[in-house]
Formats: C-alpha cells, structure tokens, sequence
C-alpha cells in the first residue's frame, strides 16, 4: 500500500514539474538554448540536438530553437546533390523558425543558402531579396550578410560564364577521358575553343560588385565580401585596388589574417617583395595554432612520398623540416625575401579567397582547383564548357560543367567537374589519380614576378685540405656578365654577387655578398671570379653563387653540392682537380698553391684545340731515408658520352688514340691513360699539375680519373672528375 | 536591315532608345532559324515534320534565342548608361611596345612606364623606347629644356637623356614614390615621408643633383606632388595628408588631413582633385595654402585611379568604365556627364599645357591624346 501511494506521491510531483518550468521559462530558456548553441559549436551536435528538441517539445513556437536545429542539418549536409537528407531536415526546421518569426532577416537568409545549396535558385534569390528588405530594419552585420550571400549568388552565376568557351568546330564535348591521357590535345583543345568574350555575364559581375560593395560600406570588416571581392580583383590582374580593398579591411579588421593575407597577396603581385613578406609574417602570428599549422604546412606541395614522411613527423620536427625545405627552395640568396615562399604564401590567400567555401568549412587548399593551383600556379589556358555541351553519353558528365586547366601543351592538364551552380568542382574522371602520377613527376612549380629570368651561372667546387682538420673549398664561378647586362640602359650598374654555404641543415654558414660597379659594355661577356672558403668536413654542403643586375632584374644563380671529405692525418690523400684554362707555375720548383698562375674554367667546358689543364694537390707523401718522396700518377680519360649522331664513334675514337699520342693502355678504345713518375724532395703538400691535348677530340663529355700510387708506402689514392669538349662557337663553350 | 543592324551596330537614335536590341534580335534570330526551315523537307515520320510547324518552331526557337541575346546587351548597354552618358571624344591612339602602368607629361610629349622599359610619346604620336629593359620604375620626371629625363626604380635614381639616346646614369642610390619637375632648374622628390627640393644642372644623362631642401612629413610615404608656380607653393600628398609648403624650402605652410589615402592630385584654380581609389574623389579649396579645407567627397565611381581639374570639370581615370567627366559646378551634386570607354582601360590621365587629355589605356597598352569637348556628351 505504502508503495502505491509513494508511487502516487511521484507522478503527482512529476506532473507539478513541468508547470514549475513554465513558470521559469523566462529565464531557463536562453540558458537552455544556450547549451544547446555551445553543445553545437563543441562539435556535440547529438547533444545540441537533444537540448533543441526538448525546448521545442516544451514550446514548438520557440522560433530561435528551430533556428538552431536548422543550424545544425545544414552544417552536416554536403554539397552533393544526391546527399539531400540533412538539406530536407534542415528546411523543415526553418520554414517552422520562419513561420514562428517571419520577418527574421537571418531566419530568411539561413532558408536563401539552403535553397542555394539545393539549387532552388530563383526562390533562393526571392528570399533573399525580402531578406534584404528586412535587414535594412536590422544591425549592420546582419545586412552586410544578406548583400554578401546576394554577392555570392551572382558570383556563382559569373563564375559559371567568364571561363565559358564555346567547343571547337566538330567537337561535341570537352572530352576529359582524351585530356587525361594526351596533355596536348587538351591544350590544342582550350586553344582552339572559342571564347565569346568578357562581355558574358556582366550583369551578375556588376550585381556580385555592387553586393559586396554594399556588404563593405555598412560592415567594412565582413570577412567573406572583403575576400570575395578581393579574390575577383586579384582575377581581373586589378592589383591596385585590391591594395584598397586589402588597407581597408586591415583598418577595419586588425586582428583578421585574413586582412593582412590580403594586404599581403596585393603588395605581392604589385612587386613589393618586402612589404608581402611583412603582412604575410603578421598574418601568420594572428592565426590559430592549428590555422597556422594548416597555412604553413608544406605537405601537399611535396611528392606523395615527401608528403607521409613530412606527416609522419612531430610537430617540432615538422617545424625543423619546413625551414630546411625554404631554405634549400630559395631561388636567390642574394635578396632577403624568398620569393618561393611568399609565392606559395600568395597562392595559399588566394586559393583560400577564390575556392575556399565556408558553409561547408573547407578551406581553398582543401579544393581539388586550390590543390593544383596551389602546385602549380594559375593555368596557362583554363576554359568551362556548359552542361549543355555535354553528351549524354557520358554519364559522369551529365548535367555538369566541365572546366580544363591546361600548363603548356606538354602539360600538365587537369578537368575538372561541377553541378551548375556548386561553387565546388571536384576532379573530372580519373583526373585525381593524374593528379597524385604527375605529382610524383613534379610536386610542385614555382615563379616569381620578380624573377622575371635566372641565367644559368656555372660553378666548379674543389677541395683542398685545409689547417686544423677543416677542407678549404675553392669556388669558380663564371658570372654572364653579357647576358646580365643585355638590355641595362645604364653605362655604369652595380651589380649585386655572392656566394652562400649552407650546411646539411639548411642554415647558412657562409655569406660573402658584395656590390661592383660595372661598364657593361666595356666588360668581357663572361668574368671568373674566385672564393676559398675554409669548412668543417662534417656533412654535405649546398655552395650558391648568385649575381644581379638590380635595374633589369636579371639574376644568374649556380648551385653545387659539395660532399665532405676527409683529408686524414698522415694517409695518402689526393685534393679534388681542379680544371682550369691556364696553370702556369711561377716558380721553376712550385711548392703551394700560391706558386701558380691559375686561370679556372669554372664551366668545366674546353675547346679540341684548347687543352685541359689540371692542378690538383698530393698530401703525406711518405718521404725515404733521404726525404725523397716517390709516387707515380696516372691519368685514365674516359669518354663518357659523345654528343654527336651517327655511326662510327669507336672508330673515331680509335683515331683518336693515335692524334693524341699518349701511351695508351687498357683494352676500352673509349678510354686513354697517361702516367707520370716523379721523385722529389718530400713536402706536406705536393702541387702538381698537368696540360693534357685533346686535337680533334668529338664534342661530348669525358671523365678524368686520377691515381697516384705513393711508392715509398706502397699505397694509393684515386679522385675525378667530369669535363666537356665542345667546339668553339658551338654557343655552350666557355 | 536587321543584320545590318546587327553586324554595324545602331544609329544613336536608336541607341538613345531603351531595350531595342531584344527586340530586333528577336526577330533577326526568328528570321535566321525559321527561313531555313521554310526550304527543309517535310517529315511525315517525325514530330512537327511538316513545313509550316518546322517554320514556327524555328522562328520561336530562334526569336527566344535572339531575344535572351538582346535582353542581356540591353542590360549591359543599361548599365553603362547608368554610369553616364556615353561620351566619344576625338583621341589619337598610340599602342606602346609593352605593359604600360603609368604616364608622366612634359613640354612636348609624354614618357609611358612600363613593366619593363619606357617610352616617350612625341606630340605627333611618335614611340620613342628609352630606358632598355628597366624594371620596378616607381616614378619619372622630364626635363626638356635640358633633353633628360629622371626615372626612380628601387635601385636608385637613373637620368637618361630624353631623346632616348646614349646610355643612362645612376644620381642617387636610393628610390622614390614621387618625381616633380618644378621648373627646369628644380626637382621635388617623395620618398617615405620624406620630401625633398634638389637642383638640377647639366644635360642629359649628364645631369646632376644637389639638395637644396628636406623636410619630413611625420606619417604616410609620399603619394603625389603638384605646382602651385603663380603661388610659388608646392602641394604634396603623403598619405592622407595634403600640406602646402613653400616651393623653396618646402617649409610647411598648410595642411589637409584627408578622410582616406589619396592616389593622385591635381590643381586648377584654387582648388584641388585628389582621386583616392575606392573612396572616390576628394575636393578641397586650396586658394588660401594656409588653411586648406575639403569641400566634398566625390563617389559614384567605382575606383579613381587618377583624376585631373580642369575649372568645374573633373576627368576621371576609371579603368574599366573608362574617362569620364565629371561637372562640378555643384560639388555636393556632382554629374556625371560623360563616359568615355572606347579609350580602355583608363589608369591614368594627364592634361597638357595645350589642353589636351593624354589618358592611358592599361589593358590595350595604349596612349590616347584626346581633345576634351567638355560638357557635350554625345557626338
């Protein structure tokens, strides 16, 4: 009995509950939707939706719980077509926020982008047209909303015309199947399309203008008008007034990256390396931890492989490999900015402002067109073909857009897919799998507006043994003086130089810059010029020589990789050969490096008629019982290829032999050996050199192997070397 | 004669009127798809196979096209004339050899920066290519009377002779934002806030610098510079600021704090234009260099690259929508009075001593001398 009327006692109580709530309402609420708002933006939207429904099941009238519900299903729809459930929910949710409220500005713009992403895009338009009626009434962000989703609705519409083309004579469809496998009839394709003109469209352009505009003026810091509108500048090469709209956002939105992307993308593409660099870095340092990671990470423009180890990495390491990557990248050490890296930094603002979708929370670099343009930069040709155009045939293509960037009629290529009206495209047929192949071939291709050409500068390296432990490295460089001052209107320029070192981590151990003044027209085409550099022979060594004419923006940049090597106390060691046009001694017994008169070849490129001269360095010559040091030195000429056509190589070489008149041993009629036997008064360091005549050699490359055996100790040493023949006035001589 | 219509474009009578193109299109698409159909055989197998439905099918096919085809030239041809009313000056065109991004007028032509190189433009049209492959210049200044010609670039200050003979030479080693010439003998040189007065003597290439005077402006880099020779002030614009100096030793006398950055400045008749981008137009009344006050701020045009005075008319460089003019008689009412846009893109515009306009066209890579008919849009 007591258990009954417990029982009892219990649903009475509960029954006075709900009543005790309404009379809380007021206050409970907000705090209840509240939780429900919070729960969502945590990402829980399970409980969101609880916390919804229970308010609503409490009061279906609670236009703001609808509101939020409806939030939520269009967060979790997708943009596909075929994915339409949560869209369905969503709607249902918002026609009841709408009908509790009708005159909600946000209520209405919320329903305007659910029937944009349904394609319901005459209602969409109504919609937001009385949205907009019913903003004027409301705050300044609210209409700056509405303009800025009218913006984007004939953005979409312009989009959709001002690549369109119409297809070629004969042609039914842009066929992405034949682009996919032969880059060059993509190209010929685009090429051969006609364009109707930038006249398609203006109206919606003019619309999505005056939107944004009109966003800007009540809201001058809405983030989605200021990018939008700057992304469309940045299209139509309009660099001056996306500076405008960039200061004006900065002004309005101190602490937006976003603004100082901006600032930074315009000051890019208007030449101001500096200033990018500056708006770039303080972009970075207003970034979220996890923003910043995804705008500094480095993956997709490495090799699918580079990419998993760069990802296998921890954070710290992460960091330590995206220096090195920008360091090894830059494409002249000789300026303070690295134009790659404010040209990737440019291309991640704008892929962010012209691909990146909010609504679906995807970031441009997320895009399949903000990936390749990301990588490669914006396409040579691009062209969109309407869905009209398409045959039926191919069902994938069916009812779709389809866009083609082309690189150069060698490639890449790219097709691209989209629903008329998405504001996504996605990879045309096999093309993300083209993508990751040609990855592989090239992960990524980078230039510079400042860079508008860098000249071949070459560079020879040799190592000496250098004191205490350390290798001396001599740098020959030819500076192309002639082709650095084509074109220099001046009589006089100063020319910027140097050479750089960085260590196998990427930092920089050496910098010797300097500024000459220079007669262009007095000066020889090409000018030698010569560092020593004394190193730690402890890892592998990036040796940068770079030269400048600052009024052309001509630069000439050489790079070398120089291996350590180890000269060890007491052992037969051999200096690496240095090839040179002159080596004439000084002294009738030379005794240093100092002795000679060395002119470097620093191309490392000889005439047949011109002879190759060596000098190379011989260390711990084991001296006998009367300081004599003994050792013979034989020199092996090995053709490695000949740059000629046609039959009869060996036998050229054959007659060669006998030209050269060397002794030659071996059985290789493509190799040719010369020795040397010397005894002389036992030094630490022994210089020794050589002229060897070529007459009539072909043109092609040569290998030089050099031994000497010490034969008071009984041991040797062997060190190379690669040189070319070429004929004078063939165009690539020195 | 609709072809005609179609292929030569329209009187201006027909222009004047509103929305004819849809119409005239309609009935040219419905003429050029339905008269085929009059000749095709009939069809008995399939639907709307005979003769008179295959004409009214091609005709309406054909009419829809054409008319959605007008209806968005007419919407295009509304828009421009919502901007003003189409203006066609006589103009002069001469293309450029390279990428043009700004002009600098002198006694007697004109220099072209482009890109990569210069170029002066004789009276005549006449191209003369200066400077070789020189990149990033910033600003020039011609000096006539004494054939040189001085052009800033980030590597420093170059003067090259103005006839584009011989080779160039360094006089400075650092930039500048803004060259003016104040006579033959002087020259106003921006650079950051700073604004200097450097006299000038020798020829040609062979000219040198010597500074006179130097001041710092405090906030904002050096924008733009104007002559005020009858006041013997000069008015340079750093930022937002517009501040009379005397034209000797630049001393302030003056100044403007501008409700935004202006790009460009130009003086007629105690009065000042400054063109500020996205902002518009500003007017200012400079007659008392002492106290200088802005009188309105001009929108209506999209983006003011470069605007010129001319007594009450304003000729607005407004790339893509082209020149217009601008009266300002009532200057809290400005009218838009003409738009010039067979003259391109319009970055920039200078007005000589002769009166006439040099505006350059960015995208065509021209330079148009054009003889201003101010207040008589039409022809």
């Amino acid at each position: 009995m007591s258990r009954i009327l417990l029982a009892a006692s219990l649903a009475l109580a509960l029954q006075l509950l709900p009543a005790d709530g309404v009379a809380q309402e007021p206050k409970a609420v907000p705090s209840r939707l509240q939780a429900g708002i919070d729960a969502a933006a945590r990402g829980d939207t399970v409980q969101a939706l609880a916390i919804l429904d229970d308010l609503l099941e409490a009061d279906p009238r609670l236009a703001e719980a609808h509101f939020q519900r409806a939030k939520i299903y269009a967060s979790l729809a997708s943009g596909r077509a075929t994915q339409f459930q949560e869209r369905a929910l969503a709607e249902s949710a918002l026609e009841q926020a709408i009908k509790q409220d009708p005159r909600n500005p946000l209520y209405l713009l919320a329903m305007g982008k659910l029937m944009l992403m349904q394609q319901v895009r005459v209602d969409a338009r109504r919609i937001f047209q009385r949205a907009l009626t019913e903003a004027a009434r409301a705050d300044a962000a609210t209409l700056a909303e509405v303009h800025y989703q009218l913006g984007l609705f004939h953005e979409t519409q312009w989009v959709r015309f001002k690549d369109r083309h119409m297809l070629p004579m004969g042609r039914d469809q842009f066929d992405t199947d034949m682009a996919f496998y032969d880059a060059r009839w993509a190209w010929n394709f685009l090429t051969d399309s006609p364009y109707p003109g930038s006249d398609q469209g203006d109206a919606e352009r003019s619309s999505m203008l005056d939107h944004y505009r009109a966003a800007l003026s009540v809201h001058p810091s809405h983030r989605g008008a200021s990018t939008h509108l700057m992304a469309y500048l940045h299209d139509e090469g309009l660099y001056e007034q996306l500076l405008d709209v960039a200061h004006a956002f900065v002004g309005a939105a101190q602490s937006d990256p976003l603004a100082y992307l901006g600032l930074g993308l315009g000051h890019y593409r208007k030449g101001s390396m500096e200033e990018a660099a500056g708006a770039f870095h303080y972009a970075l340092t207003l970034m979220s931890t996890e923003e910043r990671r995804q705008f500094e990470g480095i993956g997709r423009i490495l090799s699918k492989d580079g990419e998993a180890r760069y990802t296998g990495l921890s954070p710290d390491q992460r960091l330590e490999y995206e220096r090195r990557f920008w360091s090894v990248s830059d494409p002249l050490m000789l300026t303070a900015a690295n134009e790659f890296w404010l040209e990737y930094m440019a291309r991640m603002a704008y892929v962010d402002f012209r691909f990146g979708i909010e609504e679906y929370k995807l970031r441009g670099w997320q895009t399949d067109r903000g990936d390749i343009y990301l990588r490669y930069g914006p396409p040579v040709k691009r062209a969109a073909f309407g869905a009209a155009a398409i045959r039926t045939a191919d069902m994938s293509a069916l009812g779709k857009v389809t866009t083609g960037w082309s690189y150069g009629p060698d490639g890449p290529g790219f097709g691209f897919r989209q629903n008329p009206g998405f504001r996504n495209a996605r990879f045309a047929d096999d093309f993300a799998f083209y993508s990751e192949d040609f990855r592989s071939v090239q992960p990524a291709r980078f230039e510079s507006p400042t860079l508008p050409e860098r000249l071949p500068l070459p560079v020879q390296v040799v190592r000496f043994r250098g004191p205490e432990g350390r290798m001396d490295v001599e740098v020959h460089a030819a500076l192309p003086m002639a082709a650095l001052g084509e074109g220099v209107p001046v009589a006089e320029s100063t020319v910027e130089r140097g050479v750089f070192v960085q260590d196998q981590q990427a930092r920089e151990v050496e910098r010797i810059v300097g500024e000459e003044i220079v007669r262009f027209r007095e000066a020889d085409g090409r000018r030698v010029e010569s560092w020593r550099l004394s190193l730690q022979p402890d890892g592998r060594y990036i040796v940068g020589v770079e030269a400048r004419e600052p009024l052309t923006w001509r630069a000439a940049v050489g790079r070398a990789t120089v291996d350590p090597k180890l000269f060890a106390l007491g052992e037969l060691s051999i200096s690496d050969i240095l090839l040179a046009d002159v080596v004439q001694p000084l002294d009738t017994l030379p005794a240093s490096r100092t002795d000679f008169r060395i002119v470097p070849n620093p191309e490392m490129v000889f005439r047949p008629d011109q002879g190759v001269n060596l000098y190379f360095e011989l260390y711990n010559l084991l001296p006998d019982d009367d300081q004599f040091a003994s050792y013979e030195v034989e020199l092996a000429i090995t053709v490695e290829e000949i740059e000629r056509e046609g039959p009869g190589v060996l036998q050229a070489l054959a007659e060669l032999a006998d030209k050269w008149g060397f002794t030659k041993e071996g059985t290789s009629p493509a190799e040719l050996r010369f020795q040397k036997q010397q005894r002389v008064v036992a030094q630490d360091i022994l210089p020794e050199y050589f002229n060897v005549q070529l007459p009539g050699a072909p043109r092609g490359r040569y290998g030089l192997s050099l031994t000497v055996r010490d034969q008071n100790a009984g041991t040797e040493a062997t060190t190379t070397r690669t040189f070319h023949i070429r004929p004078a006035g063939d165009g690539e001589g020195s | 004669m609709l072809l005609a219509l179609l292929v030569l474009g329209a009187p201006a009578q027909l222009d004047a009127q509103q929305g004819w193109r849809k119409w005239v299109f309609a009935a040219a698409g419905a003429v050029l798809i339905g008269a085929p159909a009059s000749i095709a055989e009939e069809q008995d197998d399939m639907f709307c196979g005979t003769r008179p439905c295959m004409i009214s099918a091609g005709a309406a096919l054909g009419a829809t096209v054409g008319f959605l085809l007008g209806r968005e030239l007419d919407a295009k041809q509304s828009r421009e004339d919502a901007v003003g009313p189409r203006l066609r000056l006589d103009a002069r065109a001469v293309q450029l050899e390279f990428a043009p991004t700004g002009l600098a007028l002198h006694d007697g032509g004109a220099v072209a920066i482009g890109t990569q190189g210069l170029a002066r433009v004789d009276l005549g049209g006449g191209l003369h290519p200066l400077g070789g492959d020189i990149r990033g210049v910033t600003a020039v200044a011609a000096f006539p009377d004494r054939g040189a010609l001085l052009a800033a670039t980030p590597a420093g200050i170059f003067a090259f002779q103005l006839d584009g003979g011989g080779e160039g030479r360094q006089l400075l080693p650092h930039s500048a934002g803004v060259l003016a010439a104040l006579g033959p003998a002087a020259l106003l040189l921006g650079r950051g806030p700073v604004w200097q007065r450097l006299r000038l003597s020798g020829q040609g290439a062979g000219v040198t610098l010597e500074e006179v005077a130097s001041v710092e402006a405090g906030e904002g880099v050096a924008v733009a510079a104007a002559h005020a020779a009858y006041a013997g002030t000069v008015w340079t614009l750093t930022g937002t600021r517009l501040t009379a100096r005397t034209e000797t030793s630049l001393a302030e006398l003056g100044t403007l704090t501008l409700p935004a950055r202006g790009r460009s400045l130009s003086l007629d008749g105690g009065r000042a234009l400054i063109a500020a981008g996205g902002d518009g137009l500003f007017l200012a009344d400079v007659s008392r260099p002492e106290a200088p006050r802005l009188i309105a701020q001009l929108r209506g045009v999209d983006f003011a690259f470069d605007a010129v005075l001319v007594g009450d008319q304003a000729y607005v460089a407004a790339g893509g929508l082209g020149l217009l003019v601008v009266d300002i008689t009532d200057p809290v009412q400005p009218q838009i009075t003409g738009v010039a846009r067979e003259l391109g893109f319009v970055a920039d515009v200078e007005r000589g001593s002769d009166g006439r306009l040099w505006a350059l066209d960015r995208e065509g890579a021209r330079v148009h001398v054009v003889e201003p008919r101010p207040g008589s849009p039409g022809s």
